[in-house]
């Protein structure tokens, strides 16, 4: 065991909103080639035929004004294209970002990508710690399903949005630490934005939640969980106590510099208290691609169990939970991390390392709980990411700080 | 005294020119989900903590967050404790 996994007592999951990698972190490829970014000459056809090559001309706010289609279908038309044939080849994101109404012009909108200087926060923990060429949404569809998977390890054979009530004798990590003797705990902003796990946990297990005010003080008293799930402020709200609060999830068309800020506020918060610092693992993650290109196509996986039907994927075809989503940034953070560690994805297939949302529930069980049986093969099969801790913690003054 | 960090990187400020706040905006998708997993939540509440609210009526964030607080502060109460607000981008004085 290294040092690192030997003095690690805290996970806590940032899960932030629809964003592709490629979109956020794909221009790194540029200054650094092992990241499995951005050439410049990838493109998707657009309604009239014309390539259309990615551009960094991604803004915070204001360009996505049509939601990018992430339900199932839609992610079904951008991995494929449209081909009969159904080979993936990821050349339908225009194609499908026309059918919300955008025109042929607003189309393009979602080949654009960021340049790293413009996210500072994000590139920074990507280039300073350990960034994944390979984490894939748990499911090409939309948001409630992929969280499920950060949850469960599942999300019993839903594929949408809707609502479902567990039956299954799998329980959420939340559920499983507590049932132990371990302490977990998601936190969601504010009561205005509340969480999105509502029905099955916030309904039925309250005491498992907290907001993010409480994260804050639980980290400055010495009170954190030994794994803890945060979530964005999902709208724009007046404060409780007056001001205004930006949305910080990232959604389009959310502000993504207000959730730049909250990033590094989650980051700070840990990293400004050295005890929490050096026992702390934070992964910032994003639930799905939003709709937003990226280039690799999304790996096969192992089946969960479950089936939808082709009634509930509206692709006419069943979904036997065989194949991941569309990939998304995730960062490991911790000062046991060497500076600038990129963890291959699909492009090494030689020591690739696939990783999904089921590697969330996968990696607290086996740091915290070692054996534990009820849960899918999905879960029991995912990668888990506390290896890559290691035996050297870097030097206080090796580690950045964000001026907020 | 405030601890000096060596290695600062910057958060870019969210100038006033591009003022997105804008909590007339209409509600994304997700939100409309949350709006209706919260609903089918609230069914479980006694019949006077109910919110007696037409969900079908709600259009913007705003409309959405004053919602989703009522259910959340029946299903998740704080216990009474005021915890400071903290605040995420920019947060700027009404008026």
């Amino acid at each position: 065991m290294s040092a690192g996994l030997d003095n690690l007592k805290h996970i806590v999951v940032l899960m932030m909103e629809n964003r592709s990698f490629d979109h956020m972190l794909g221009g790194l490829n540029g200054k650094y080639p092992q990241i499995n970014g951005l050439t410049g000459s990838e493109s998707n056809p657009d309604a009239s035929g014309t390539t259309i090559k990615v551009q960094p001309n991604a803004t915070y706010q204001g360009q996505l004004d049509h939601d990018p289609d992430h339900h199932f279908p839609g992610v079904d038309l951008q991995i494929f294209g449209g081909d009969p044939g159904r080979v993936a080849n990821m050349q339908g994101f225009i194609k499908s970002y026309a059918t919300q109404g955008t025109g042929v012009q607003g189309s393009h909108a979602i080949m654009n990508y960021f340049p790293p200087d413009k996210l500072p926060v994000l590139t920074t923990l990507a280039t300073e710690y350990a960034v994944f060429n390979g984490w894939f949404s748990s499911i090409p569809g939309p948001t409630i399903c992929n969280r499920a998977f950060a949850h469960y390890g599942t999300s019993f054979g839903n594929v949408d949005m809707n609502l479902f009530y567990i039956t299954d004798p799998i329980l959420s990590i939340y559920e499983r630490m507590v049932n132990a003797g371990h302490t977990a705990k998601i936190y969601y902003y504010d009561q205005q934005s509340s969480t999105m796990e509502i029905v099955n946990l916030l309904n039925n297990q309250p005491k498992l939640f907290g907001t993010f005010a409480q994260f804050v003080g639980d980290c400055k008293s010495g009170n954190l969980p030994e794994y803890s799930f945060i979530e964005p402020n999902y709208t724009d709200h007046p404060g409780s106590g007056g001001g205004q609060i930006l949305a910080s999830d990232q959604h389009p068309d959310h502000n993504v510099k207000a959730g730049e800020r909250f990033i590094a506020m989650v980051y700070n918060t840990i990293r400004t208290i050295p005890e929490l610092w050096e026992s702390t693992a934070l992964l910032v993650v994003y639930d799905e691609h939003g709709g937003l290109y990226d280039h690799v196509v999304p790996p096969a996986c192992t089946p969960d169990g479950y089936v939808a039907s082709a009634a509930s994927t509206g692709t006419g075809m069943p979904f036997q939970f065989d194949r991941l989503g569309i990939r998304v940034p995730a960062i490991l953070i911790s000062p046991y991390i060497a500076k600038g560690t990129v963890v291959p994805g699909p492009e090494a297939p030689a020591n690739q390392r696939v990783f999904e949302h089921a590697s969330i529930p996968a990696t607290v069980t086996e740091h915290f709980l070692k054996k534990y049986d009820k849960r899918t093969d999905r879960e029991k099969g995912a990668q888990t990411f506390l290896d890559l801790l290691g035996d050297t913690l870097r030097p206080d003054d090796d580690c950045v700080y964000f001026n907020i | 005294m405030k601890k000096q960090y060596a290695r600062v990187v910057d958060v870019l400020e969210i100038t006033e020119e591009e003022n997105s706040y804008n909590h007339h905006r209409p509600i994304s998708g997700l939100v409309l989900h949350q709006l209706r997993h919260l609903h089918a939540a609230e069914q479980s509440l006694p019949l006077k903590d109910r919110t007696k609210t037409n969900i079908n009526q709600i259009h913007t964030e705003l409309e959405a967050s004053k919602y989703i607080q009522k259910v959340t502060k029946k299903l998740h109460p704080l216990g009474g404790k005021k915890k400071k607000a903290v605040k995420a981008g920019r947060k700027k004085a009404r008026g």
